[in-house]
């Protein structure tokens, strides 16, 4: 009787293990698109995409074998990661994936000061061909003036006072440009969007940041903050929606 | 025209722009400006009831809270305290505490 139930227990066991690992292969990550950066002499920002969603991790430094910098983002089939403050005139080295897989490698160098921009090159070929990404403003737009982009005005300094601390906002305006800001950031970066259809707010998430904004049906904010609960965003109603489906320019 | 205002279910100021929950559950993200509880942030984030924070707004002498939305004149204090149906509430909690 013992026996019967040992062999059985092992045999589920077994079984778990099995299904574990079928499970794990399916889900393997692959590259759908080579990283490409666009770099000037003090910055680099590396773009690249996955078969499905997958955490983004990028390594860095200065030898092949020691990318001893790192920089994690949100879960995401687009990836996007800004380095900055990095030494003009100076070859990078990088590798690209998730916190389990390391998908690709590259290098790239930053132009001395005044010189034209370097091209990466990317060291793993990959199974999709790549498309080529938009390119990146060279000046980001300046946003327009809040009355134009905040929802209530009256209630903008109260939101200001409770929630500019969370970005160092300097006053009002700043804290108002700042969400606009983040609304054309979330939008070029593909981050994770809500949109509710009972009363059309857009809700707007940035795991890397933990920040979080709500825009009316005109996309005019409505509130920007951090939020302190891990679980925030997972709790929040509505249907997820991509930029290019945004009621709204 | 006037649009349709909505009551605040903390401390009943009857001057919402929104409803505070709108029809999927969803915070309005509006800040009262009588008590200042904010909808989907102060219950939904930091996990405050109507009831505790009409609580604590009432213990600080109800005042008014928003710098940008100013005062109505017949909202007031004590018209709050006249018409408000959960203080009794709050009484309540209270004395069964002390039991």
């Amino acid at each position: 009787m013992n026996a019967a139930f040992t062999l059985t227990r092992h045999l589920r066991l077994l079984l778990g293990a099995a299904i574990l690992f079928i499970a794990a292969s399916v889900q393997a990550v692959e590259l759908a698109e080579t990283p490409k950066v666009q770099v000037d002499s003090t910055t680099a920002t590396i773009f690249w995409k996955t078969d499905v969603d997958c955490g983004t991790r990028l390594n860095f430094g200065t030898s092949a074998d020691a990318l001893k910098q790192r920089r994690d983002g949100p879960v995401s089939s687009t990836h996007t990661v800004t380095l900055d403050s990095l030494s003009p005139g100076t070859t990078y080295y990088f590798s690209v994936g998730s916190a389990r897989q390391k998908l690709a490698t590259g290098t790239f160098t930053t132009p001395r000061t005044g010189s034209p921009s370097a091209a990466a090159t990317p060291s793993v070929p990959t199974k999709a061909a790549p498309r080529p990404l938009p390119p990146l403003p060279a000046v980001a737009p300046a946003p327009p003036p809040t009355r134009q982009t905040w929802g209530n005005p009256q209630s903008l300094v109260d939101h200001y006072e409770r929630h500019g601390p969370d970005f160092k906002s300097t006053n009002p305006d700043d804290y108002a440009a700042k969400a606009w800001t983040f609304l054309q950031q979330a939008k070029a970066n593909a981050w994770p969007m809500k949109l509710d259809d009972s009363d059309g707010t857009l809700r707007v998430w940035n795991g890397q940041s933990g920040s979080f904004a709500a825009y009316d049906r005109n996309g005019k904010t409505k509130t920007y903050f951090k939020p302190g609960s891990p679980t925030y965003w997972q709790r929040q109603p509505g249907r997820p929606i991509k930029p290019s489906q945004l009621p709204f320019k | 025209m006037k649009s349709k205002r909505h009551s605040c279910p903390v401390c009943d100021y009857p001057g919402l722009l929104e409803p505070p929950r709108s029809p999927s559950g969803g915070g309005s993200y509006e800040i009262c400006p009588s008590c200042g509880f904010q909808f989907g942030v102060d219950d939904d984030d930091k996990g405050i009831t109507y009831t505790a924070a009409r609580a604590t707004w009432i213990a600080k002498g109800s005042p008014w809270t928003s710098k940008g939305t100013p005062q109505p004149k017949d909202w007031t204090m004590k018209k709050v305290d006249q018409k408000a149906p959960k203080k009794k509430t709050v009484k309540k909690t209270v004395k069964k505490k002390k039991a």
